[in-house]
């Protein structure tokens, strides 16, 4: 394909490149048009109805800034965004922590290795919903087998789900049953360390230990940085189970961010209302997310020339 | 030459990515072209005035139906004995989730334009689609066909619940009160008298405690608390009081008058927590500890819970809980009122309103009540029905002995609240957590939540009339 030239000699796109360049877009527009009707136009549709009082039932009415002066007032969205950090900034690092090990494990050469990877994986691809049933089950007061397993060692059983200082540890401890993503992720990441390294500071005379801290985490902080980013996103964005299993209870204490914008949206029906919560939602998240990158620089090391 | 010969008869590679992406184009073109659903308009009819006949013309209705567990296979029965009647007509019930998610889905419906013929609602949701115009006055249908036996004089709950703003809007299908249900079987392993309807509140407490017992394996509890504020309501209003200036259309909230503080301490905490004759919310958590297991005596409930615990599918499996109903006990309110309403469905605005109402009409009527209220035991919208049929069908299908305990609960109902701000919004959003979250986990006393309640629902009502103007 020949080269576009600079402005200012730019020369006239050939019938070739003409034709190539409609392909690419043809062939790119299912997305596009999807995207646009799907994503797209909604989340521009949703910063006009920021600005108005929409109930679903009769025509959208103006209210300027009401809907983002209230949001700053509300003291629900405080708590939402609090419970939602709290969840993300508990879960997320020892998600990490296990993902990591369990990866570590199963790069060993142990016999049914891969029963086991599949065995860690399968959470992934259950429902949601139906595991949000189970665990509800697993935390029941009188039935479930937390509390029963925790009688075989003396501890008294707790009321998980009901103790708001409990709810949200609670979730916590769920969410360590879906670290199968990240662990994939991480044998591949694993797996590609090469032997010649781990051979040369052996030879140098480091440890295991050593070994992990100076060759294998360092050369995994790549991927050690794409899981954190996709598991924060991720936690922020945590509804299913909260809607499920505790509706948000108790006392607010598992009333997440998505879920009470959910909640205003589709139970209040107050659209507009619900458009300026998701989208201080979406610039929060966005923040945060920039944040990660801009630090990253200081701890993730990529391969030089790349 | 042969290869080269044989790619110019092939299809490249180049040439079939490029179908594809045509191909893909063209599929999400014709999608988006896909012509919209019937958007709302309103009816041209005024209601019915011209003489009653069904339309020759093929129609098909949507029925956006209540999908409560025993209704399904009621409706489908419904529409299978009309669409017998009327072959022209073709009833499509969408059973759509009971409870918030019921009415999440039926105001996004009605946001997406899609506008059902028929929808269910129960008697106090249905007044914020009326006041936004998408519902059908059915006054002039009601007329046209002399259907008035679902509306007799004088029921004020009926009145409350089926007309606004002089007009009539919901099609009775059920006369729901509720009232208490008790297992027969610790009552007589106790060895206590089945409660009657004469009994009063200081007799309900002491039965439920001599019918408690915690100890062992299996619990018995004596009273299974329903645990939120509107079932709440009946012995709020028991205790002659309300917690609204007018239970229509009100104005002014007031949860913490000394009366209310008092029951709702009692039903709502101390039950649980001190008296430990009622299971806490966690003791409910999967659906242990309830009536339906056997591990509770007593139950305020609805006609609708009869196939829960006995029916002819649960006597053959040997499942049945035995049980009966009475009258909820005497409390300071000598008139006794028990909490009612009207349940059933309204006809939106569409073009095929006048077909809508036929169906909803044979709904209504005599058949089409005999065929609702077997399947669900719910009490019929007419006394002569009830009567009739209902009383003799209850006690044969599910052992219900005292059916008359519903009748004259329903004489002397009352809604629980009715207005632009539904009583629904006004637990979601304050009475829930503002309330009876706290009270449920032993967290505050009534006293100290219900001001905030209070405060909470004013400023609902605060927020609605300011718009209203």
């Amino acid at each position: 394909m020949a080269a576009i030239t600079a402005p200012s000699g730019r020369q006239k796109m050939t019938k070739r490149q003409r034709r190539e360049w409609i392909e690419g877009y043809l062939f790119a527009s299912p997305f596009l048009i999807g995207f646009t009707l799907f994503i797209g136009f909604p989340m521009l549709y949703s910063i006009y109805l920021i600005f108005f009082d929409w109930d679903l039932l009769r025509p959208a009415t103006f209210v300027g800034l009401d809907n983002i002066v209230k949001m700053f007032a509300d003291p629900k969205v405080n708590k939402s965004l609090y419970n939602s950090a709290f969840y993300t900034f508990l879960a997320v690092p020892i998600q990490l922590v296990i993902s990591f090990s369990l990866a570590m494990a199963l790069t060993q050469k142990l016999r049914f290795r891969d029963v086991y990877r599949a065995g860690f994986y399968m959470p992934i691809i259950v429902p949601l919903v139906a595991s949000a049933v189970v665990w509800q089950r697993v935390f029941h007061p009188e039935y479930g087998i937390l509390n029963e397993a925790l009688g075989w060692f003396g501890i008294e059983g707790r009321k998980w789900l009901f103790d708001p200082s409990l709810a949200k540890p609670a979730f916590i401890f769920m969410s360590f049953w879906m670290i199968g993503r990240q662990m994939v992720i991480f044998i591949a990441g694993l797996g590609n360390i090469p032997e010649s390294l781990m051979e040369a500071a052996s030879l140098d005379g480091a440890g295991s230990w050593r070994r992990l801290w100076t060759v294998v985490i360092p050369l995994m902080t790549p991927l050690i940085f794409y899981n954190m980013v996709i598991a924060i996103v991720a936690s922020f964005q945590t509804f299913v189970p909260a809607m499920i299993m505790t509706e948000g209870g108790p006392q607010d204490a598992t009333l997440f961010a998505v879920l009470n914008i959910y909640r205003n949206g589709f139970q209040y029906f107050r659209m507009g209302y619900a458009s300026a919560l998701a989208w201080e939602f979406f610039l929060i998240v966005v923040a945060f997310t920039v944040a990660q990158f801009y630090i990253s620089n200081r701890w993730v090391y990529y391969e030089e020339g790349k | 030459m042969k290869d080269a010969q044989l790619s110019t008869r092939r299809v490249s590679r180049r040439t079939f990515l490029q179908g594809l992406g045509f191909g893909s184009l063209a599929l999400v073109a014709a999608a988006c072209a896909a012509p919209a659903a019937p958007a709302s308009a309103p009816a041209a009819s005024s209601g019915g005035g011209e003489a009653a006949a069904p339309a020759a013309e093929p129609v098909t209705l949507d029925f956006f139906a209540w999908a409560d567990a025993s209704e399904i296979p009621a409706w489908d029965e419904l529409a299978q004995k009309y669409m017998e009647m009327h072959p022209n007509v073709t009833v499509k019930p969408s059973p759509s989730g009971t409870g918030n998610d019921y009415y999440t889905k039926l105001q996004t419906t009605f946001a997406g334009g899609t506008i059902p013929h028929i929808t269910s609602f129960q008697g106090w949701e249905w007044q914020p689609y009326a006041d936004a115009g998408l519902l059908a006055p059915i006054d002039d249908y009601i007329a046209r066909d002399g259907f008035t036996a679902p509306f007799p004089d004088g029921v004020k709950s009926i009145e409350d619940s089926t007309r606004r703003g002089g007009k009539r809007y919901l099609i009775p299908l059920q006369s729901a009160t509720m009232v208490m249900f008790y297992a027969r079987k610790p009552f007589d392993e106790a060895g206590l008298a089945y409660p009657t309807d004469d009994w009063t509140f200081d007799e309900f407490v002491s039965m439920a405690q001599q019918l408690t017992n915690l100890d062992g394996e299996s619990k018995m509890y004596g009273y299974q608390a329903n645990g939120n504020w509107v079932r709440d309501i009946h012995w709020i209003r028991s205790m002659g009081v309300q917690e609204f200036d007018q239970l229509v259309d009100p104005k002014t909230a007031n949860f913490d008058q000394a009366e209310i503080v008092e029951i709702v301490q009692m039903i709502a905490q101390d039950f649980m927590y001190n008296m430990k004759i009622s299971p806490t919310p966690a003791d409910l958590e999967g659906g242990t500890n309830t009536i339906n297991t056997g591990n509770a005596a007593m139950k305020y409930e609805g006609a609708w819970f009869f196939p829960q615990l006995n029916s002819p599918d649960l006597r053959a499996d040997n499942k049945q809980v035995e049980f009966d109903v009475v009258m909820m006990p005497k409390m300071a309110d000598e008139s006794r009122p028990h909490r009612g309403w009207a349940e059933g469905v309204t006809v939106p605005k569409t073009d095929d309103q006048d077909a809508a109402w036929d169906f909803a009409h044979f709904m209504g009527d005599t058949e089409g009540q005999k065929i609702y209220s077997t399947a669900t035991g719910r009490m019929p919208n007419a006394a002569e029905v009830i009567e009739s049929f209902w009383l003799p069908t209850i006690k044969e299908r599910f052992g219900v002995t005292n059916g008359k305990a519903f009748v004259e609960a329903f004489k002397r109902s009352e809604v629980d609240v009715i207005g632009g701000v539904s009583r629904t919004q006004m637990w979601n959003e304050a009475v829930k957590s503002l309330g009876w979250d706290l009270l449920l986990n032993n967290d505050k006393t009534a006293a100290e939540v219900l001001p905030d309640v209070t405060k909470g629902v004013q400023d609902l009502l605060d927020a609605y009339w300011a718009k209203k103007g």
